[in-house]
This record gives C-alpha cells, structure tokens and sequence, in this order.
C-alpha cells in the first residue's frame, strides 16, 4: 500500500476518464447504532447508481423493531424522513440486541452483542516538533500538527475490538480500529492518525471510544483494507455485513465513552 | 537399472558411442542445448545436456559428425574409430562482439523436431537490443513478448503463463527456487543480464525433471566464467550500475564469475525539496557468483549463489526491506559413455522484514521461507533412438509465517507464529523415445510425496473459526499427498519443415502463495499444503502445428492450450494475513480454467530479426463465496495479447530495435452504484471483475551503437525512448468526488510512464 503510494507519488500523473459502468438496483443501507450513552439511531438510505447526483434517497415508512435479550420490544418511531430512532433505548454489555426492519416486502435482520466495557483511560494530544509529518506527499496544509494517542487497559484472556471516532469541532473527522491480537491483556498506547492531525488553538476535539463486536469490527476492517487502496491491486468488493437481507451497511451495539480537550495557545 | 546398462553394453558391440563435452572456444563456457548430428543423415542426431555433455552412437566406420550451436561456428569432425572414444569439441563464436542479430535455435529446424512445446528458450545475447524501461535489460520483461506470457503493465510484478498465477511458476536460478523475482514493485526483475547465460520456458508443459508449480518453469542458467582469460565487464546507467569480473582459477580447469548490480533511484530523491522525501531510501542491489572446477576427465564442481535485497524507508517511520538468497553446490559426473549424472545440494531462502517505527516503541514483522534441497539427476543415452532421464529430488521446507519483534516498553506482545516444516519428495523417470524420423516422443512419469510435519498445533476450521486442534510432535505427520504427475509429449513430422505436436501433462503444487491482492508484493505469505489446504493440481492440454519457410528462415508456430487447475485459493474479503495464526480459516476455495490460442512467427536469420506474437485466450475461476459462485475472469485473463520485436542491424556498428505490446484490459471491478454510509459516499459492487481496464499499448525505440578498439576492449551505447508515442495506460483507477462538483462522483485514472528516454554504457574487456 505505501509502496504504491510512493510510486504514484514519484510517477504517476492522473487524468478523468469517461467510463461506462453499469446500472445496479437500488439496495437498502442499514447505519444501525445502539449505544450504551447515546440511545438508538437507524438510518435508512438506498444506493444510486454510480452516474446519478450524490443524492441519496432516504427510506420511509419501514417497520423498525428492537428485540432486546432481557424480552423486551421496542419499535423505533421515524423521527424525520429515513431517520428511526429512540434516544432512551441504550444498551448494556452482554445484552443481545436483535434488528429487524420490515420495508415493503423486504426483510432486513441482524443480532449484535454488546461487548464489556474497557476503560478509556487517557487521551494524549501533542504537538509534533520540528520534523514535518513524514510520509508520502509531504504537505498537509497550514496550522500545526498534532498527534492524538489513546490508552487503554485490554483486558486478558478475551478477544477485544476498538474503535475510535475523532471529531475536530463537533464535526466526524476519522475512525480508527484496533484488535487485541498482538496485545492482549497489555496497557496500550495507540496513535489514531500516523500522520498527525491539523488543529489550531482553541479548536475542541473529542475522541469517542467505543467497544464493538466482532462482526462489527470485522464490519470496518474490511472497509478498511479494501475502501481507497491501491485500487488496482487490490480487488474491490462491498465490506463484510452482519446484517440479512441487504448487502449493504451494519448493526453495531456497542459501549461508548468520550474524551474531549480543547488545543491550548 | 543394471538390466539396462547390460542392454546398452550389448547393442554397443556393433556400434560405437562418441562422448564429450561441447564448449565455447574462446571462453570454455560450456554449450547447453548444441547439437550433434551425422552430416549423411541430420536424423541421427542428439542435443547436449544442460551441462554440455553429449552421446551419440555411430556404426563402426567412416563417418562426418557435425556440431553446432546457436550463433556458433558449426564444426564437422572426421570419424574413423572403431572404438568408443571420448570427443571433446570447442566452437568458435560467430562473433566476439555483443552483437549477434540471430535468433534461432541449435538446430535450424529444431522448433520442428524437437517433442517439446509450450517451450520458449532465450539466450541473453540475444535480448540485448530489445529496448527496455530505463535500459535496463531484463530477461523476464523480454519473456513476456512472447504469445502466452504477460505482464498486467508496469509496476505489478511477476508474469503469468498461460492463465496461471504469478506464483504458480516455479523460478530456478541454478536449480535454486527464486520465491520473489522481483525488483522495485516488479519494474527489475532479480536477474541481472551480466550473470546470466540462458532461460528457459515450459508454459506449462516441463519434462518431467521438473516439478512444484502448476503454471509453467522457468530455467536460469547463470554463467560459469571464462576458463581461459580474465575480463571485466558492465555498464552504467540512468538507474542502476553493473559490474563483472570472470576468469580462470586455474587455466582451462576451473573459473569463477561475479557480478554485481546496484540502483541508485534513491539518489534522486536526495534532490527533491521535500525533506520528507530527501530522507527516504529506495534502492535495491544483488550479487551473482559462481565457480567451478574440473576434477579430473569425468568430475566437475560449480558452486554458484545470489543474493539481492530491496529497502525501502520512509523518514525513520517506517521500513521494509526483502530479498532472495540462493546457493547450489554441484557434481557432475561422466560414470560412462552413456550415463552421466548430476548431483546438487540446493539451498533457497526469502524473506521480509517490515519495521515500524512508532513514537512509543519500534516494531518490527519478520517472515522466511527457506528450503534445502538435494537432487541426483541421472541421464542415461541408450541409443540413438532412446535416452532415459531419472532421478530424485528431496526438499525440507521451513516457513517461518510471522514473528513479531517489539522494543522494550512496549504495548504490543512479541509474537512468533509456530514454523511450518514439510518434506517434498520426488521421483521421476522419462523417455525420449525416436522410433523412425517421423516421430519424438517423451513419456515422463514423476510421483510426489508431501508430508507436513510437526512439531505444531494444526487446526481444523467450520465458516474461517478453529473448532479442533491437534499437536503433533516433530517428524510426526500432520498431512500427507502423494501424487501421480504424468507428462506426454509428442511431436509427428510432416516433413523436414513441418510437425504437429501434442502434449499432456498434470502438475501439482505444494506451496501457495497468499496474496492480498491480484499483484505480488513483497509481503505476501506462502504457505504449505495442509489437512485444510489441499494441493493445487493443474492438467493441461496442448496441441500445436510448426512450420519453417524459406531455409528455416522464418518460423510459425500455432498452439492451442486447456488447462484446469483445481483447489485454487482466494482470501476472504477483508481477510488479516499478517501475523494471523488462523490464516487457513480466512480462505476460500475453488477452481480454475484457461484456454487460448497463441500464434507466433519469428524471422531468424539475416539483418532483420524478430518476431511477431498474438494470443487469444480466457482464464476464469470459480470459487465459492466469490460472485456468488459463479465463474468469473482472473484478473489476468486479457482476450487479446499482442508484441512485436523488430531487430534491425544496420552494419557492425549500428542496430535499432523496436517492439509494440497491445493487450485487452485486465478484468477488473468497478463499483455499478454508490451510497452513503457515516457521513462518508461509498461504492457498491455487484460482481468480480467484470469490468476491463482500458488497452494498454505501447512502443519502445532502441538504438545501439557499437564501438570495438581492439580484440579486447569492447563497448557499446544504448539509448532508449520507453513508450515513444506517450501511451497513457492506467495504472489504477479511482472513483472519488468530483472535484468541480460535489453532488457528482467520478473516475479518475493514474497513469506512469509516458516518453521515457534512457541512455546506459555497456563495455567488456
């Protein structure tokens, strides 16, 4: 991946291109979150074909329910167009939470389990000294660089899914994933961005940490490896989906604990 | 074995063997490949071995023996003995210089009587006028020139042979497998020009010898050093420089060769502004030696090993680095007129270590593969109908998957996944049989042991998650196949100047490699066969027709291929390959397909020399959980391929050469739509590749000047234009926002190389 970069960065120079892609039916995208601080969101969208305006039309009028573990049922009332949601339903680790959304004839299904919840203990944010970010491109922009590191204390003997989300004055900025395979049971001190993030005085930051399950990480790992790589060498294809009934999108219930700081002078 | 030497003893008495060894005047390199034949009946005719020993039985008498070989003097020898009698024959090159314009074969019609097909054999003189990239001259990039061999474009490495994967072809250097042959994201290959004698090519259809890769062979020979004289040699270019040196250790008895090659593209980097760039390193460098020595008339040593690295590293934060080393220790020995036999104990190893270099600690991944091996190959001349092939080959494999290191302080735990060890054992016993001039045939049989061993843990999976392990103790075997590898070839001549051929042949594979992505990368892991991973057979299917035209000038050939190929691997989407135990439970299975057509003539003789090339062919696979399990093309599976080389030797002094590729897209997958997830547009896929890049097509323009001072300096000049008319072939292609307007996506396409000029100084003294 960085070798392609380097390569492109070196030699490549880029062109648009007029091509020809296919039409494709419209598929339902489930973003399905359940959070144990923040209730419960389901948007419903449909994909476009790949020519049309980046206007993606919202799905209405679809059954949401929630089964939780414990025997409970809640339906999720549409709170503006595509939007179902219900802020006082959030979950607890070791629940299981059952999605099910009826829209017309279609039925779209998923379990997610609840993760336990690990700590977030500390977030470090420094400025970087003297060098500027190394890595391919050199430049990234004015104002100075900043490196945002996490710690946690992962717990032993179990398997342990991250992710945090970082945003740069209440806007999404990036998320960031890690396993425990190669550091179980250890205290970690994770970078979020390795090339440092943009960020002048007075801008707030905030870090949410979250637990998710496995499918979930399993979820954004394959976006990861496969969204913007080296496109050409890499083959393509839609992430993994815990969810039954549609390609496309996830169900995550997952822990969330959140951190903020604002950049001093 | 005994039976059949009393028989050849027997038949014998009427006729007599003349024996020897074929060389080169001047340098005493041996002659691989050169043919002997009776001037009253060029049917009676025999080839030397790799090694250039040769057998041919004559009745008692008077008679005229030629000897020939490409770009060679031919040599008739007076035969008057009524004994057996040992002949050793030097020939004297056509031309000293590093200008020969011939390309043909040693005999001139032997593309026509020879059984073999699928096979493609280049001698290094002979590419050295085919402009390159960067002018630097590369065996594998000339290769792919010829009809079913491609590359899929610049800076993806490897090539693939008839359908076949990149790592479904076994590279031999010296009969040392070369696991990565690739330089700088395959732009260079591992074989520098100067260390090389010859390479061969079986696309699929190997003697049987030969074994371990499903898709094709590929034999390099390294040079084995002037027996007579001490030379230096090399050149300079614009990216990397070579130098040689070769000579006698003792006159006429024993040489050696080294050579070495290093680039300096990093160099430029130095130049840019951009501190962060100014502080990374790019560059790769290999070394070639070998010597050899005669023990006697009937014994002979070589001891011949490569070794190459890449690195690369980013400002301080991150590094890897990756390389093959190679080793091979022969024996050759004469045990008679008839039988000679080659022992060699062979050592081959890969690695990569990828270092990162955190703020809070340094970590660091290391992955090996390694084998030693020995091999006995016996080659037995019964007569001039019949010689018998046999022999041996046991391989110890250790694959080292991942190790990972981590200074003191560190989050992370130093892991080291559990080392695979196999045995790979082979027998294998072939006869090339010529009952009368109209036919050559060659029936091979070689049968393959593969044993994994403890001591390990091996897993068994259900859906990608272990649900049983089992501990095996070393030497113990975990998994076990053993597998019948027959190997047919016929050919049936029409005339002097025409056959038809036929071949069958099944492969297997033990070892497989793993790859993120469709182009290799120095970190893709190989792995074993296993109770999870079965072995990869291919069964291939040739027929040919060849013809020569006016005197073996000019040469056609026209082959059609099938090939099936079964328990091919594919990773799950979004599959973790680094460092994963599990890595078995992340792979899917299935099977492929490929057939074509490929024409090819060549112009062999005169000042005009070259070839033009055309393949048709279709490489699918299936595999389930990919498409839905449908079939669906291989990345590499291009409908049309097509090169032309033209050689053109104005005088002694000036030669230009030019050569055009044209081949369909690489099949490819695009998104059919788009959506938006967490803020973010993202693209929607309906199937596997089942799109096509554009054509990529492309001229390069050489020009060779030739300077001669003397019998012995010599030196020439070579500047050449890569991609003459600016070709912009994709490279990749992105699907991004638009940036002149945000509600629109777009594809954007990256190209290279256009217009590339290069100039490089060759010289020899």
């Amino acid at each position: 991946m960085v070798l392609i970069l380097l390569t492109i960065t070196f030699l490549g120079c880029t062109e648009e291109l007029d091509l020809d892609l296919n039409s494709s039916d419209p598929q339902v995208v489930v973003e399905a979150n359940i959070s144990s601080s923040e209730g419960t969101q389901v948007l419903l969208t449909s994909s476009v074909n790949f020519d049309d305006d980046n206007d993606f039309p919202v799905v209405t009028l679809a059954d949401v329910t929630i089964e939780v573990s414990d025997g409970n049922t809640y339906n999720l009332p549409e709170m503006s167009p595509g939007r179902y949601e219900m802020e006082s339903l959030i979950c607890e680790p070791s629940k299981s939470y059952d999605l099910e959304i009826q829209t017309g004839s279609k039925l779209i299904t998923a379990r997610c389990v609840v993760p336990t919840q690990v700590p977030f203990d500390s977030l470090i944010v420094e400025k970087i000294e003297g060098e500027t970010a190394g890595g391919p491109g050199g430049g990234f922009g004015n104002g100075t660089q900043y490196r945002i590191k996490v710690q946690y204390n992962d717990p032993a003997g179990q398997p342990n899914y991250y992710r945090f989300v970082v945003f740069k004055n209440g806007s999404f900025e990036s998320s960031t994933i890690f396993d425990d395979r190669l550091s179980d049971g250890q205290v970690n001190t994770n970078t979020l961005l390795s090339f440092g993030i943009n960020l002048s005085s007075g801008d707030s930051l905030e870090v949410k940490m979250q637990c998710i399950d496995e499918n979930v990480y399993d979820y954004y790992n394959s976006f990861g490896n496969l969204f913007g790589g080296p496109t050409n060498a890499s083959t393509p294809a839609n992430p993994y989906t815990n969810l039954n009934g549609t390609k496309l999108g996830y169900f995550s219930a997952h822990t969330s604990e959140s951190k903020s700081q604002i950049i001093p002078n | 074995m005994v039976g059949l030497l009393c028989l050849s003893a027997l038949q014998a008495q009427e006729r007599i063997a003349i024996s020897g060894s074929i060389s080169d005047l001047l340098t005493g390199e041996t002659l691989a490949g050169a043919v002997v034949y009776l001037q009253s009946d060029h049917s009676t005719g025999v080839s030397a071995n790799a090694y250039g020993f040769y057998s041919i039985l004559l009745s008692a008498g008077e008679s005229d023996l030629v000897f020939r070989h490409m770009g060679y003097e031919s040599q008739t020898v007076h035969i008057t003995e009524t004994t057996d009698i040992t002949l050793n024959i030097q020939l004297k090159p056509t031309t000293t210089t590093l200008n020969t314009a011939e390309i043909s074969s040693e005999l001139e019609n032997e593309n026509i009587t020879t059984h073999q097909m699928g096979a493609e054999k280049l001698q290094i003189k002979e590419v050295r006028k085919i402009p390159v990239l960067l002018g630097e001259q590369d065996i594998l990039k000339t290769l792919t020139l010829l009809p079913g061999v491609k590359t899929t474009g610049e800076g993806s490495g490897g090539f693939f042979v008839r359908g076949g994967n990149s790592s479904q072809n076994l590279i031999l250097l010296d009969e040392a497998v070369v696991y990565n042959p690739n330089h700088l994201l395959g732009f260079f290959s591992t074989f520098n020009s100067d260390a090389i004698k010859d390479v061969t090519l079986w696309k699929g259809t190997a003697p049987a010898a030969y074994g371990g890769r499903i898709s094709s062979v590929l034999e390099v020979r390294m040079k084995e050093g002037d027996l007579n004289d001490y030379h230096v040699g090399g050149g300079i270019g614009l990216i990397s420089s070579r130098l040689n040196v070769q000579g006698p250790i003792v006159k006429e008895r024993g040489s050696f060769i080294l050579t070495g090659r290093r680039s300096y593209a990093d160099l430029f980097l130095k130049l840019s502004s951009n501190d962060a760039l100014a502080n990374n390193q790019l560059y790769f460098y290999d070394l070639n030696a070998k010597a050899n020595y005669k023990i006697g008339k009937k014994d002979r040593l070589f001891i011949s090993g490569y070794f190459g690295r890449d690195v690369i590293r980013f400002a301080d934060r991150f590094g890897i680095d990756w390389g093959n080393t190679t080793g091979t220790l022969r024996w050759n020995h004469i045990w008679s007129d008839k039988l000679f036999s080659n022992t060699s104990l062979i050592f081959s190893d890969y690695d990569y270590r990828v270092e990162i270099n955190r703020d809070v600690d340094d970590f660091s991944l290391t992955s090996i593969i390694r084998n030693w091996s020995l091999k006995h190959d016996f080659q037995l001349f019964l007569n001039n109908k019949n010689s018998l092939d046999f022999g041996f080959q046991t391989i110890k494999h250790t694959i080292t998957p991942g190790q990972v290191e981590v200074s003191e302080g560190s989050d992370i735990v130093p892991t080291e996944l559990q080392n695979r060890y196999a045995w790979e054992s082979s027998v294998y016993v072939a006869n090339t049989w010529k009952p009368n001039k109209q036919w050559n045939i060659n029936l091979g049989l070689r049968g393959t042991h593969f044993g994994l061993t403890g001591p390990g843990d091996f897993y068994s999976y259900e859906n990608g998650n272990p649900i049983d392990s089992v501990h095996y103790a070393t030497g113990e075997l975990a998994a076990s196949y053993f597998n019948i590898e027959p190997r047919l070839s016929i050919a049936w001549l029409l005339s002097e100047s025409q056959s038809i051929k036929f071949s069958l042949t099944r492969n297997t594979q033990h070892l497989h490699l793993i790859q993120n992505s469709n182009s290799s990368t120095p970190t893709d892991i190989w792995i074993a066969s296993s109770n999870n991973v079965k072995p990869e057979i291919g069964d291939q299917l040739s027929l040919g027709y060849f013809q020569n035209f006016q005197n073996n000038k000019y040469q056609f050939s026209i082959e059609a291929y099938y090939r099936h190929m079964d328990n091919q691997l594919d990773l799950k989407n979004g599959a973790e390959i680094r460092a994963n135990e599990h890595i078995e439970g992340e792979l899917l299975y299935g099977i492929g397909r490929a057939y074509g057509l490929e024409l090819l003539l060549k112009r062999t003789k005169g000042n005009f020399t070259g070839w033009v090339s055309y393949t048709l062919s279709r490489t699918e696979r299936q595999i389930e959980g990919i498409n839905q399990g449908n079939w669906y093309p291989a990345r590499q599976d291009a409908t049309h391929d097509v090169s032309i080389v033209a050689i053109y030797s104005l005088n002694d002094k000036w030669d230009i050469s030019a050569t055009w590729v044209f081949n369909t897209g690489n099949a490819v997958t695009f998104p059919s739509g788009k959506y938006e997830i967490n803020g973010e547009i993202e693209f929607y896929y309906t199937e596997r590749n089942g799109y096509r890049m554009p054509d990529y097509h492309r001229l390069d323009l050489g020009l060779t000047r030739s300077f001669r001072k003397n019998d012995r300096y010599e030196s020439s000049l070579n500047f050449s234009l890569y991609n003459a008319y600016g070709r912009k072939n994709a490279y990749t292609i992105d699907f991004e926002e638009d940036p002149d307007d945000p509600t629109k996506t777009t594809a954007v396409m990256t190209y290279l190389f256009t217009f590339v000029p290069s100039i490089t100084y060759n010289f020899n003294f």
